[in-house]
């Protein structure tokens, strides 16, 4: 994998993400650091995993175009997320809703 | 302590004592003393007069690292984030220790939410080594190293989530114990790495250090991931050692590979049996633990958004995201920072597999080659650190600090339990082994500790 390259849009992406300002005083620090950090844990991919069986895996138990009974619709949980828009908070439902049947 | 039960001493007496050293100390190791600790000294005095002490730890004052939460007592994890924060309750080993008896007399300071190996990322200063004040004590627990080496209290609690128990005490001369991971109850722990997260004893004597261990270990019904281990059977009799793997002759000063040549020869000495082995690069279970390190803090630090709790910005917004992310950026210090960003990054959806699920998988085949180890010897011994304590502010880039850690950071990976005792000094600071072993086998490394530095 390539590495990434960390400038001021990757940090305004992350500050925006992790809900952490960055003053104008920090921001080149970060990019450095975060830049350096970034490229030394890079190291990790080198390594093969092509022998190894996760021992945590996703869940068998519904295939992408499968269907199965739920208690509740899965947009349910992730509608309503506010955001912002104009200066204000919206609420509204943000994703379709799941191939589900209840 | 025989001094309490022949009455030569009063517990009371002794935490007056401790509680002025400790105002008085010059290395900024204590953040706040507990002056509420005399009522139940007196109660403890109390108890060994009338012959009945609750336990070996009645009446013995400790001092908890300050991200374990004591009832009624501000907790800061070294942060402007949390300052004012007063827990409601006990964290389980405090709740242990004062079961015990023992006397909870301070909070130490320490790197920012344990994210440091120098504690000097705390927002009420860096901590100084009391051997040289002009260097550093290690970290995350600095505090709790500094107060046990300078004598003032025989024992403290701190955490370790890459070494931050382990690389204090090497710096500052002590022993330092990470348990098993889960064999001690997290419960009321300000949460850094949940999986890697565990709270260990700072002692001048391995037998001091098993007292409290022994005393805090076990099952605990406010945390999942704790469990009561079955009795380890056998003893440790052959060591692995990772000299080329490692490349300790590389990395390692001259001195402090004298220091280690000598501690081998010394395990020969006593009888065990010392063998090279092939352990993965090091360097690669850092390269992991700052990937998940960061990712399970940036989700952990999350709740910190000063409107539930943490530091809340006095300045007006519009927005509530400009309230939470003014109060982040006020409340965190510069390294929890760059780890909440690696965090986010490292978890995001464009990069969580080639990141986080690739550093899970790693983990995996690393733990795979340890087990094949683990097979043909009992447990492996290492230096604690390549060198002895460095001087404050010398370190100031990221990965630099994060490979000072770089011998401690495997046993947090697999969650095995290690040990760290002071060796003979390298021009007069202290340098540390490092032993560690499979899970479960914390006994057997208090046995080897001991017979080590010649307790019992």
């Amino acid at each position: 994998m390539k590495s990434v390259v960390v400038g001021d849009k990757l940090i305004d992406e992350l500050s925006n993400l992790a809900r952490v300002g960055v003053g104008p005083h920090i921001a080149a620090q970060l990019v450095a650091d975060v830049g350096e950090v970034l490229e030394y844990v890079d190291r990790i991919q080198k390594v093969s995993t092509k022998e190894f069986i996760p021992s945590v895996q996703k869940s068998p138990c519904r295939k992408d175009n499968e269907t199965h009974a739920v208690w509740f619709k899965p947009n349910i949980i992730r509608a309503n997320i506010p955001h912002q828009k104009d200066g204000a908070i919206h609420v509204e439902e943000t994703f379709v809703t799941g191939n589900v049947t209840e | 302590m025989d001094a309490y039960s022949r009455g030569q001493l009063s517990p009371e007496e002794h935490v007056r004592a401790v509680l002025r050293a400790l105002k008085s100390e010059k290395t900024n190791a204590v953040i706040a003393v507990r002056e509420e600790v005399l009522d139940e000294a007196r109660q403890s005095s109390d108890r060994y007069r009338a012959g009945k002490k609750l336990s070996a730890l009645d009446g013995i004052p400790v001092v908890i690292k300050d991200n374990i939460v004591i009832e009624g007592q501000e907790v800061t994890a070294a942060s402007n984030m949390l300052k004012g924060t007063i827990s409601p309750y006990d964290a389980t080993v405090v709740q242990k220790l004062k079961k015990a008896g023992a006397l909870v007399v301070a909070r130490s300071n320490m790197d920012e939410f344990a994210m440091g190996s120098s504690s000097e990322t705390s927002a009420f200063g860096p901590v100084r080594n009391p051997h040289d004040q002009t260097r550093v004590p290690g970290g995350s627990s600095g505090g709790s190293a500094s107060v046990v080496a300078q004598g003032i209290v025989p024992v403290a609690l701190g955490s370790d989530t890459a070494g931050s128990i382990r690389q204090p005490a090497a710096f500052c001369g002590v022993v330092g114990f990470k348990p098993t991971y889960g064999s001690v109850s997290r419960f009321g722990l300000v949460a850094l790495a949940s999986s890697y997260d565990v709270i260990g004893p700072l002692a001048n004597s391995v037998t001091d250090a098993e007292l409290v261990y022994l005393s805090i270990k076990g099952a605990d019904e406010f945390d999942a991931t704790s469990r009561n281990f079955p009795p380890p059977k056998g003893k440790i009799k052959r060591f692995g050692v990772p000299l080329k793997a490692w490349k300790l002759a590389e990395r390692l000063g001259h001195k402090e590979a004298q220091r280690f040549e000598q501690a081998l020869k010394h395990l020969k000495t006593l009888g065990f049996e010392t063998v090279d082995v092939n352990l993965p690069d090091p360097e690669i279970a850092v390269a992991i633990y700052y990937v998940i390190n960061p990712v399970e803090a940036s989700s952990n630090l999350a709740r910190y958004d000063g409107v539930r709790y943490g530091h809340a910005s006095s300045e007006h917004f519009n927005t509530l995201y400009e309230r939470i992310s003014s109060a982040r950026e006020e409340g965190f210090g510069t390294e929890v920072r760059r780890r909440l960003f690696v965090g986010t990054f490292a978890s995001s959806a464009g990069y969580q597999d080639a990141y986080y699920k690739q550093a899970l998988n790693v983990t995996g085949v690393l733990r795979t080659q340890y087990d094949a180890i683990f097979k043909d010897v009992d447990a492996i011994v290492t230096p604690t650190t390549a060198t002895c304590a460095f001087k404050l502010g010398a370190v100031k880039d990221p990965v630099e600090m994060y490979l000072s850690d770089i011998f401690t950071v495997p046993a947090n990976i697999f969650g095995f339990p290690a040990i760290s005792v002071p060796t003979d000094p390298v021009e007069g600071l202290p340098f540390g082994m490092q032993f560690f072993a499979p899970q479960g086998q914390d006994s057997q490394l208090f046995s080897v500790a001991k017979q080590f530095v010649g307790e019992g």
